[in-house]
């Protein structure tokens, strides 16, 4: 399953420049709010997460070592 | 509530103190449980109570006029918040807020004063404590002032991924909040993943910031 950004659903309203910020397509608006839509195209680019006036939306990194 | 005393013995001025000495303490702690993204102190504001992280995690900020918020320093288990404001008896000079759940014991100032009157013992923590404070707001200055924000992320990955092996728990970080760590700004925060991935120190995989060449990014962190 590919991780998606977290959206804060209390938090969201609905402004939708999420939506509009997104290359992706993945976040649709919905019943006055929006929902995150799980697609290979998200490439984490983290717009929609700068974008959100009311901090609604984290893009949540996880640091790794790789030992290869 | 009554208070713990193994987790009492947890918080940084009292680890060493035996049984009677904690169950004296605790007879002036109280208990506070909040959610993720509460605040507990703003700045600026006076408060007279000191707090002990005994479980989660907080942030210690600075918000500048224009709404921008540099994170001074993250508050883990153990740790105490509001030192500053209790003993330099004036407003706290940060904000702090969970970003977790978290469990705070709680003292007021006037009960502080009667503990280390007491058991005067907790004075040689607390030079501890503010002993390893200064040193870690030294180094913060420094690297302000002669690290690049490049330098500045390519050590802030290598000190969360030394935490995340050490606590055998991942961690978690927005751009958002890397940025206001090491005093910049998010935009500049994903240009500086981009160079660093480029000089081959870090892969970006989706949401995974992977750490590739340890010595590499180690150099860079030097810059």
């Amino acid at each position: 399953m590919l991780v998606m950004p977290e959206l804060d659903f209390e938090l969201c309203n609905g402004c939708g420049l999420c939506v509009a910020a997104c290359h992706g397509g993945g976040i649709v608006p919905e019943g006055g709010k929006v929902r995150m839509v799980e697609t290979e195209n998200c490439d984490f680019c983290a717009v929609c997460e700068a974008v959100c006036p009311q901090r609604a939306i984290r893009c949540v990194y996880i640091i790794v070592f790789s030992e290869d | 509530m009554a208070i713990e005393l193994e987790l009492l013995k947890t918080a940084c001025y009292f680890s060493k103190l035996d049984t009677a000495a904690l169950e004296e303490v605790g007879r002036f702690i109280f208990e506070r449980k909040l959610a993720a993204s509460e605040v507990i102190l703003w700045e600026g504001d006076e408060d007279e109570v000191l707090f002990f992280v005994i479980s989660g995690l907080l942030k210690l900020f600075a918000t500048s006029a224009e709404g921008r918020e540099f994170i001074v320093r993250l508050v883990y288990g153990g740790d105490s918040v509001n030192d500053d404001a209790i003993f330099g008896k004036g407003p706290n000079i940060l904000s702090a807020m969970t970003m977790s759940p978290v469990l705070l014991y709680g003292l007021h100032r006037q009960d502080l004063d009667r503990i280390l009157h007491a058991h005067p013992q907790v004075n040689s923590n607390i030079a501890e404590v503010f002993a390893a404070r200064q040193r870690y707001l030294v180094r913060l200055a420094t690297e302000l002032v002669f690290k690049n924000v490049t330098g500045r992320l390519a050590r802030f990955i290598l000190e969360r991924e030394k935490l995340a092996r050490e606590g055998a728990k991942e961690v978690k970080v927005t751009q958002q909040e890397m940025a206001s760590m090491i005093g910049t700004v998010r935009e500049i925060v994903s240009r500086s993943l981009r160079d660093l991935e480029a000089t081959g120190a870090i892969n970006l995989r989706h949401n995974q910031i992977i750490i590739t060449n340890r010595d590499q990014l180690l150099e860079l962190s030097s810059l």
